[in-house]
């Protein structure tokens, strides 16, 4: 049987005595987009940051692709792709030397990595502005370029900390288009979100963090069921699970 | 107007009370050991002018003249590092500051703007009088026993001095903000430095002619006076010369019966000249020269442009294994002109420092004595004090200033050990390169013989790259992803732990190379020992950090 793309298996992690994640276990399939929503603070960013590599969990375990991300990480690595909240990037490069720059890190063949740089260029049509430091890049061309430079290397696993913040209406249904192709592919994706309606739109299957724990699991009908309500948005069903 | 000026002002005084009241221990015991620092160096300047001044105001005749060429040099020199620094810090103070971004949006008068930070940057540039003008003057002072009247007047006259360097240097960087809206930064670095160079190589020309020391040999008041001719006559064409004129009037100190009106009137002059233009072009263009620099179009490109041809991909130089990381570095490094510019300020103050001990070994050897083997290690200890200072300004910051960015290299495949390895290999290239050039120039103003001369470089590049494994050591283990100012991070509790181990570092290097030398001038032959302890030390300071510097890297976690 083959492993699951991300599995959590009581994942803790502390801050200075302050629990921000309590022993939350999750599995994602390949193929599967997760969505993972909750009140600020509710350890959704702590929770891709640990699994990105970026902090340590306090304790359980995290398996990507079957490789414990503490004792293998480089394996581990190597099949994520990762979107950060915040899309800071080297402002002295331009676009594309950055995008080169990170398949050099993924060790990606040079003539592979520019024939797909062009082609995921062109899915934003970001051609020209590419070679233009990223120092003078609005927010949503720097989230433009991350997100690009995240599928460059053809993960099997995307973290994604809220995808579609300083988007225009356009690239926000690129990259939605993106998501469904990248796991119709059979890639998984776990996105982080305070945008209800493209979690409710992308997601297969939703987690509710409260307070650094999972509060409920499951697809946007069985959180109404548990929410007690018929019929709603996944807004309503929210509302009604973090009250 | 005024009343904006006092808001915005008095703003900064809210601001410096309440970071007082809220300072920790740390912060405390850092503001105060460069306290110590700075009074240390003061101190040494005007212990080091009060016997220049002590030992040849006692000679009517030579000592007078030289004692008038050091107060002249010394001015020169003063109005050119505090024009340079000027210019070097007036690109993120006054165009393209964070604060004025917030401010050109509020009902201020752009006029009012600049006057608000052109006085920041008018105190930023006022380092070389604090340490070299106050001193020098403080020490003729003492040593011709002046009156009160006078220090109230040098006072006076250092205010004016320091507003003129601030005017000139204002000026200058309007025409380089100017000329910047249409060339690309690369280009306003490389003219920057380029600027620098010819200054200081003209300076240099005229203040330290072929013939400098036969002027100073006199023997008849006659001849005196020929001579302080031909001096004022070098420094006429200076700015600080008048400056100099107005003091030798006040005490009994060069050209007997010289009035100070002449001086105090080209001052005045000068000044309401300067001060006037400045005013003028400020109100005029201030705000469309930010505006331009703050649009930034020069840089980006409309989106519908079409991809550039014929480029290279990246890394272009750099393919071997992970030397793409060297490539990144270098790119952003080079591609920052602020930076730059900062590099090769401190590289010019370097070979300043240089021409100064060349001319003290010069000088005891005037008077019979053999200058070289102190000479040796002290220029040593200058090359590898200023490789510390480029480590400490932008090794140590390094990894803290990625920040935000970090995150693409801790998330991917890459072993955080290849991170520092390449960043360590980076940095020792960026500053020993100089670093070596500058060496090779010491060796030929020397005159070292051949083993002496490549023993001198190799201590230099062992020093160099020693230097770097300790900053960037000291800042990797200990970063603050939170804050990019290098500023603020080069002056926190690490960085100042790495600034008194590499001194430590350099003092057991100096005594090193000191030996080496003393035994070869002296006896001809080869220190063995010296040149192991300085392979052994450095060797193991690189060691050290290259093992445990990685180790602490990867326990990081990442804002």
């Amino acid at each position: 049987m083959l492993p699951a793309a991300l599995e959590l298996k009581s994942v803790t992690k502390k801050f200075n005595g302050t629990t921000a994640v309590s022993g939350l276990s999750l599995k994602i399939a390949s193929g599967e987009v997760y969505g993972l929503i909750g009140p600020n603070g509710s350890g959704k960013t702590t929770t891709i940051k640990m699994i990105a590599g970026l902090y340590k969990p306090t304790g359980g375990v995290i398996l990507v692709g079957g490789h414990d991300i503490a004792h293998a990480p480089t394996n581990a690595k190597k099949l994520i792709g990762y979107i950060p909240d915040d899309p800071v990037v080297y402002d002295r490069l331009s676009g594309r030397e950055f995008m080169e720059f990170v398949g050099q890190l993924f060790a990606m063949d040079r003539k592979k990595r520019d024939k797909r740089i062009e082609e995921l260029l062109a899915r934003y049509g970001l051609g020209g502005l590419a070679d233009g430091r990223i120092e003078r890049y609005s927010r949503g061309t720097r989230q433009k370029i991350s997100i690009l430079a995240a599928l460059l290397h053809e993960p099997s696993l995307l973290l994604i900390d809220e995808p579609m913040v300083g988007l225009d209406p356009a690239s926000a249904r690129v990259t939605k288009e993106l998501i469904k192709e990248f796991a119709g592919r059979g890639g998984a994706v776990l996105i982080s979100t305070h945008t209800l309606p493209i979690a409710e739109a992308l997601c297969a299957r939703i987690g509710v963090l409260k307070d650094g724990k999972l509060a409920e699991e499951g697809t946007v009908a069985e959180l109404g069921a548990k929410a007690g309500l018929e019929h709603g948005t996944l807004e309503d069903y929210y509302m009604a699970l973090t009250a | 107007m005024l009343a904006n000026l006092a808001v915005l002002f008095g703003n900064q005084s809210r601001i410096a009370r309440k970071a007082m009241r809220e300072v920790t221990w740390a912060a405390a015991a850092v503001a105060a050991v460069f306290l110590v620092l700075a009074a240390f160096i003061l101190i040494a300047s005007f212990l080091f002018f009060l016997r220049a001044f002590g030992s040849l105001l006692s000679d009517p005749l030579s000592g007078v003249l030289i004692a008038r060429y050091i107060l002249e040099s010394a001015f020169a020199v003063v109005f050119c590092l505090g024009v340079m620094s000027f210019i070097v810090s007036s690109f993120t103070f006054i165009f393209r500051s964070d604060e004025i971004r917030l401010l050109a949006a509020m009902p201020v008068e752009p006029l009012e703007l600049f006057i608000y930070r052109f006085a920041g940057a008018t105190l930023l540039s006022s380092w070389p009088v604090f340490f070299i003008g106050v001193p020098a003057l403080a020490a003729l002072g003492i040593a011709l026993a002046a009156p009160a009247e006078y220090y109230l007047f040098c006072l006076l006259l250092l205010a004016l001095f320091v507003t003129l360097i601030a005017a000139v240097g204002a000026l200058v960087s309007f025409l380089i903000a100017w000329f910047a809206r249409r060339v690309s930064a690369g280009w306003i670095w490389l003219g920057e430095v380029a600027v620098f160079a010819v200054v200081l190589a003209a300076l240099l020309h005229r203040i330290m002619p072929k013939a400098l020391f036969s002027l100073f040999i006199v023997i008849t008041p006659a001849g005196a006076g020929r001579a302080a001719e031909q001096i004022a006559a070098m420094f006429a064409p200076l700015p600080s010369h008048p400056f100099v004129d107005a003091i030798s009037a006040m005490l009994p100190f060069g050209p007997v019966g010289q009035p100070a009106g002449p001086a105090m009137l080209k001052i005045a002059a000068g000044l309401v000249l300067c001060l006037v233009a400045l005013l003028e072009i400020a109100r005029r263009y201030f705000l469309p020269v930010w505006q331009r620099h703050e649009e930034g179009g020069f840089l980006a490109r409309p989106e519908d442009a079409p991809a550039a041809r014929h480029r290279l991909s990246f890394p272009r130089l750099f393919r071997w294994r992970y030397s793409y990381l060297f490539e990144k570095d270098l790119l952003s490094f080079v591609r920052d002109p602020e930076e730059v510019s900062r590099a090769g300020f401190l590289l010019l103050l370097l070979l300043f420092y240089i021409l100064a001990i060349r001319s003290l070994a010069a000088m005891d050897a005037m008077n019979g004595l053999d200058p070289r083997s102190w000479g040796v290690a002290l220029a040593s200890a200058a090359i590898g004090y200023f490789a510390l200072t480029m480590g400490i300004r932008f090794v140590f910051p390094s990894l803290s200033v990625e920040g935000k960015s970090a995150w693409v290299m801790w998330s991917s495949p890459l072993h955080i050990h290849e991170v520092f390895s390449w960043k360590l290999f980076f940095w020792s290239t960026v500053v020993s390169l100089p670093m070596l050039a500058v060496a090779g120039l010491t060796v030929a103003i020397f005159g070292m013989p051949f083993l002496l001369g490549t023993f001198f470089i190799f201590t230099v590049l062992c020093s160099s790259v020693s230097l770097m494994a300790i900053t960037l050591g000291q800042g990797s283990s200990f970063p603050d992803f939170r804050s990019r100012d290098p500023q603020m991070l080069s002056t926190s509790a690490a960085g100042l732990a790495a600034t008194a181990i590499g001194l430590g570092y350099l003092w057991v290097v100096t005594r090193y190379i000191h030996v080496f030398a003393r035994k070869f001038l002296a006896t001809g032959a080869v220190d063995v020992n010296a040149a192991f302890g300085i392979l052994i030390v450095s060797f193991g300071v690189i060691a050290v950090y290259w093992l445990l510097a990685p180790r602490r890297m990867d326990s990081l976690e990442l804002p």
